[in-house]
């Protein structure tokens, strides 16, 4: 039995003034083995959040079906095996992080929790100061902390990176690995293919809502061997933002920065092109 | 799980700024009807006594209305209702347990108001005012909870000023269903009277919570029927939203 199953699931959601029907996510399929970290990649809006919401049962798709270990996720028994983390950590403002670690604990039938030994593992100190004077990153590392509090076997983290500082993502790295280790299964997005490929061994790539790759980390970014870092404004095509048609794009975080990759092959292309960009080669590295 | 719940959700309520802001005007209006009492001729405990208890329906209406209303469209506006859905708990869950907090903050909000209004009477000098207010302030608990329950409703399935406006109408149209009803069975409607007959059914009838119909009634019977009402009006629509937030989908 998979631990997450999507077969041809579609969702469309009315928007704006007209409620025009949208759709997000087209006929997606994929599934996550059990004891797998499985990353989900893809562009802002390309439907990675969406896709972890049906998970989670807050939302249902319009076609198709999506099974948390082989039930529906909006049956509340089979999500005592799912933790999971949103892109974007609400958590309620007036309450400090005890009482929301309580109340996690309660709905997961864990009985008394030590608190402070739950915030710790996320590398928090546990205040009795309300979560509205938290910041981003600590609500972030809190939302995770909540997350695998009684480690369930199922993480399903939306971008857990995001908002967080290098010993935080290092943090993460660490807490991912080890629950692999202990044969759980993790499903996270992000929009970086080096997390992914760093911690995944398999991957889904979504673009436009559709999958446009599902398999093996290892086939997907192929064996490279030149790192090419660039800085300036780096052009989008069709929606994505790289130098395409001769690399794979391996991160591109912010508006200067863009590291891809390629093959002997095709490092002269990836020359060939920088003329015509706003951009300049910042680095490169020959990885051989 | 539903008492945690339960504890988790009044927590956050009870600490909000609105509960905290409300109660504090509440008391200082019923303290302030003291003051107001002194301008009456030998009828002070008779002023203070209208005036607070005015005082706390209108404050535990408002309080009820605004954290029902919070409660949900809030917590969908800013998807913080996400984390409460993720957890393995049932909605009908996630709604009660809104509904149960939010009938204790209406109920701790009114008793603790009442039950200063009945220490500044006995102060001025009122015979044995207890049974009246308690009488009172269970009728105007009892509308809090009618609002509250219709507010939550509304909270999940509108945004919050879509929800307010029409809680609004709704409450002035409750307040007025007497009225209407007298009107329909004069049928002053005319054809059209089979509309507002079955409309009946469906408005809350707070007309029957109007503390001046209470004001007469002493006897510790005497809100029984309010009650009643109360309690089916209420289930009807905790039925209904119970069914919206079982089909309901959060993006």
């Amino acid at each position: 039995m998979h631990a997450v199953s999507f077969k041809n699931a579609t969702k469309v959601v009315a928007s704006g003034f007209l409620l025009r029907p949208r759709r997000i996510i087209d006929g997606v399929s994929f599934s996550v083995e059990r004891g797998q970290v499985h990353g989900l990649v893809g562009h802002n809006g390309a439907g990675k959040s969406t896709s972890l919401r049906l998970l989670t049962g807050c939302s249902r798709p319009t076609n198709g079906s999506v099974a948390l270990f082989g039930g529906d996720p909006t049956d509340a028994t089979v999500r005592r095996h799912l933790g999971f983390a949103p892109d974007l950590a609400v958590l309620p403002q007036n309450l400090c992080a005890a009482e929301v670690v309580d109340f996690v604990a309660a709905g997961r039938r864990l009985g008394r929790v030590d608190s402070k030994a739950v915030v710790e593992r996320v590398g928090l100190d546990l205040r009795r100061d309300p979560l509205r004077t938290y910041s981003k990153g600590m609500l972030q590392r809190l939302s995770l902390a909540l997350a695998i509090l009684g480690d369930p076997e199922l993480w399903v983290l939306d971008e857990p990176m995001s908002g967080l500082d290098p010993q935080g993502r290092e943090l993460v790295r660490q807490l991912l690995t080890e629950h692999r280790l202990r044969g759980g299964t993790v499903l996270f997005s992000s929009h970086s293919l080096a997390d992914v490929e760093a911690l995944c061994e398999q991957l889904t790539v979504l673009d436009g809502g559709r999958v446009v790759y599902t398999g093996a980390v290892r086939d997907f970014v192929g064996r490279p061997e030149f790192e090419v870092e660039f800085v300036g404004e780096v052009p989008s095509v069709g929606g994505r933002r790289g130098v395409h048609g001769t690399v794979v794009v391996v991160s591109a975080d912010d508006l200067n920065g863009l590291l891809a990759r390629c093959p002997e092959a095709q490092v002269h292309s990836v020359f060939a092109r920088v003329p015509d960009l706003a951009a300049r080669i910042s680095a490169f590295r020959d990885e051989r | 799980m539903m008492l945690a719940a339960i504890r988790f959700i009044l927590l956050q309520q009870i600490r909000s700024r609105i509960y905290a802001v409300t109660s504090a005007i509440g008391a200082l209006l019923v303290v302030g009807a003291l003051a107001l009492s002194e301008l009456s001729a030998g009828e002070s405990s008779r002023v203070v006594e209208d005036l607070g208890l005015a005082t706390i329906s209108l404050a535990v209406s408002l309080i009820a209305v605004t954290l029902a209303l919070s409660t949900f469209s809030r917590e969908i506006a800013t998807r913080e209702i996400i984390f409460s859905l993720v957890q393995p708990i049932h909605r009908s869950t996630v709604y009660l347990s809104r509904f149960f907090a939010g009938v204790l903050s209406v109920t701790a909000m009114n008793v603790a108001l009442s039950c200063l209004l009945v220490a500044i009477l006995a102060a001025v000098g009122a015979s044995d005012p207890l049974p009246r207010i308690f009488v009172a302030s269970v009728v105007g608990g009892l509308e809090a909870i009618v609002l509250l329950a219709i507010a939550l409703v509304l909270g999940t399935g509108s945004s919050l000023a879509v929800s307010a406006s029409t809680l609004g109408v709704l409450f002035i149209v409750g307040r007025l269903a007497g009225e209407l009803e007298e009107l329909v069975r004069r049928k002053a409607f005319g054809a059209s009277t089979w509309i507002f007959e079955l409309s009946l059914w469906g408005l809350p009838r707070l007309d029957r919570f109007d503390l001046v119909s209470w004001a007469g009634s002493t006897g510790w019977h005497a809100p029984l029927g309010a009650i009643t009402y109360c309690g089916i009006y209420v289930a009807g629509w905790l039925l209904l939203g119970l069914v919206r937030i079982e089909r309901r989908d959060f993006n």
